[in-house]
């Protein structure tokens, strides 16, 4: 009960940004920039399996933005030139050009390696249809569905591949759902072919955007598992889960640390919070994790919060005991 | 009809640097300037080079508020820090009216400044202090009346920005109040853009907001079909600003699909908006649906030539 884990991405170390900027302009080759994406991963699974987190990530050493790098790999799409992000922050953004097609396995190598190196179970993490459409140009497509279904059918084969392989947990991120309230039927039609058929532990993060307008709608979502932003909401959620109802023997990622902060939780507060929402969710249903990827903050700051999380939640888990 | 752009402009030119930040702004500057005129604009703007987001020179610079962490803006892929509102409201001039002094000491053309409306800074900021919704309202109109008051001898054209409008229909009474007294403090064209909703049952109730012109976006659902019935039913008479070229997708426009579109326009407007006389307040301008700054920086320029190449082909 209330196993810890993480959302996805960990902050990259400096050499392997170094190695990314380097690569992009063609000083190292492709298998020199593998090598240490492998290094950094090898790193974050000993720190993870460290701070004793129950369900582990490879990190995503070799992922960029979290659209783009599944554009990357996939066909149909090409890549933009600079787009603004924020203030002096640009990113590539992907650009749908023809009918969207896997060619090979795009997660599978960096998650074998992952779960290589630990006994604790990695999760397979992608990015969803919907998601990657909204934060795509489409010149191709004729319309938003089509291009989300066929997105869909393609996620499907990658999820069912890190099935075969091993992964006990696939979670699929559509943090643009709740930005568009009006397409969730679509969001909901994409979701159930991605997880089609699949007996493991699914997952779906979804972040920003205004819940109230998408819930109990998105329970639809055709997964096991929802892994939601609390902490730097408030936990006004666990009140509008708790009102509207509908939740019922699904898992939540219960998110308990800010990840746009650079403050350290104290335990205190993450345990306070555990127990706000051990009234509404049954212990087996709860993962505890931070609100989002923590790629924003330093390794410092990641593993100074992942700490304070897994200390609150086995303290929590004693008191549980003792009673 | 006349062309204009509706906002941020990409800024890339390679790596600002630190040292010399204020000279690269202002080449910068000078460089969205040119390749709007270059282009055939007629209205062009700074393109908000130095805005980190639509609220920043402001958070920056007024007392009461600070800039706080990163949110999303609207459904995009991009940020901004939202304000938070932590004492009241005392303006002090921001670095925007400095911008807009060099703009316009470099610019060829008429320039429009664009502002964040009183009430989406109130929706997309954190307030703290205030004990109503009216009063931040209040305070913060009127600090952009006087921030617009810095920056009107270098523009023609003030815009404000209210995407967050369209997301509370019911508030329009309420964001009106506020827009008779911008109107009332400055004398200077006024419009007010809406951006990224639909548009649908919302026209309408606009028809009096006391403001001289519209900019909308005619991209979003089926806000172009939703404009066009505005205008069949209804005597239009302010300016019309159709923002019907995507800045939020690289693939262009085709030049028959823009002509249609301005074909459709020239038959639903009188003759002296499509072609009004120097001192008329009721033309046309073509533009982009919002910001540039979603685009790709060469995107973005053929997008604007594109735009120019359609309205001067007759």
């Amino acid at each position: 009960m209330l196993k810890t884990t993480t959302v996805g991405s960990l902050p990259k170390p400096d050499y392997l940004k170094r190695a990314r900027t380097d690569f992009r302009q063609n000083r190292i080759s492709r298998e020199e920039l593998k090598k240490l994406e492998k290094k950094a991963t090898t790193e974050w699974v000993k720190i993870q399996d460290e701070i004793g987190l129950d369900v582990l990530v490879d990190g995503e050493m070799e992922r960029g933005d979290m659209a783009t790098y599944f554009a990357e790999n996939l066909s149909g799409f090409k890549i933009s030139g600079l787009v603004r992000s924020y203030g002096n922050r640009y990113y590539r953004k992907p650009i749908v050009v023809g009918k969207i097609k896997r060619e090979k396995p795009i997660t599978l190598e960096m998650f074998r390696f992952a779960q290589g190196l630990t006994k604790k179970p990695v999760k397979g993490m992608l990015t969803g249809p919907y998601t990657m459409a909204d934060w795509s140009f489409n010149e191709y497509y004729p319309d938003r569905r089509s291009l989300i279904l066929d997105l869909a059918e393609e996620i499907h084969k990658e999820a069912v591949d890190l099935e075969k392989a091993g992964a006990k947990y696939i979670q699929i991120d559509e943090p643009a759902v709740s930005t568009h309230p009006e397409e969730i039927d679509l969001a909901i039609e994409a979701m159930r072919i991605v997880t089609a058929d699949l007996k493991v532990t699914t997952i779906t993060h979804i972040c920003y955007g205004d819940f109230a307008k998408i819930y109990p709608r998105m329970l639809e979502l055709a997964v096991g598992q929802f892994d939601l932003e609390f902490a730097n909401r408030k936990f006004e959620l666990l009140q509008l889960i708790e009102e509207k109802g509908g939740f019922n023997d699904k898992q939540i990622g219960l998110g308990v640390i800010d990840v746009h902060s650079h403050r350290i939780e104290t335990k205190e507060e993450v345990k306070e919070n555990l127990r706000k929402a051990l009234k509404v969710f049954k212990p087996g249903q709860i993962f505890v994790d931070p609100d989002c990827g923590l790629k924003t903050r330093t390794k410092e700051e990641s593993i100074a919060k992942l700490k304070v999380m897994v200390e609150a939640t086995e303290e929590i888990r004693k008191e549980m005991t003792n009673v | 009809m006349r062309t204009t752009i509706n906002g941020g402009y990409p800024k890339i030119s390679g790596k600002i640097n630190q040292e010399d930040l204020n000279k690269a702004k202002q080449e910068t500057i000078r460089r969205a300037i040119k390749e709007q005129e270059e282009a055939g604009l007629d209205l062009i703007g700074d393109g908000l080079i130095v805005f980190e987001d639509l609220f920043s020179p402001f958070a920056d610079a007024w007392q009461g508020i600070r800039r706080g962490g990163l949110e999303r803006f609207f459904d995009n892929n991009t940020y901004y820090r939202h304000p938070i509102i932590e004492g009241k409201i005392v303006f002090s001039p921001s670095q925007y009216g400095q911008d807009l002094k060099f703009a316009k000491s470099v610019a060829n053309k008429p320039l429009k400044a664009i502002l964040p409306g009183p009430f989406t800074f109130a929706k997309l900021s954190e307030d703290k202090f205030y004990s109503s919704e009216k009063e931040l309202l209040t305070d913060l109109t009127a600090a952009l009346i006087q921030e617009a008051k810095e920056i009107s001898d270098y523009v023609e054209v003030i815009q404000f920005d209210e995407p967050s409008l369209l997301l509370f229909p019911e508030k329009i009474e309420l964001v009106k109040k506020e827009f008779q007294k911008i109107k009332q403090e400055l004398n200077k064209k006024i419009v007010l853009s809406l951006y990224f909703s639909p548009l649908k049952n919302f026209l309408s109730s606009l028809s009096d907001f006391p403001i001289d012109g519209l900019v909308l976006d005619a991209i979003t659902n089926d806000n172009l079909e939703t404009i066009f019935q505005f205008l069949r039913q209804n005597s239009y008479n302010k300016e019309l600003t159709l923002g019907c070229i995507d800045a939020r997708n690289t693939k262009l426009e085709s030049k028959e699909e823009l002509k249609k579109i301005l074909t459709k326009i020239k038959t639903l407007l009188p003759e002296e908006n499509i072609y009004p006389a120097p001192d008329s307040r009721c033309g046309v301008f073509i533009s982009p649906n919002c910001s540039l700054e979603f685009l790709p920086h060469t995107t973005a320029l053929t997008k604007m030539k594109n735009m120019v190449e359609a309205v001067n082909s007759r």
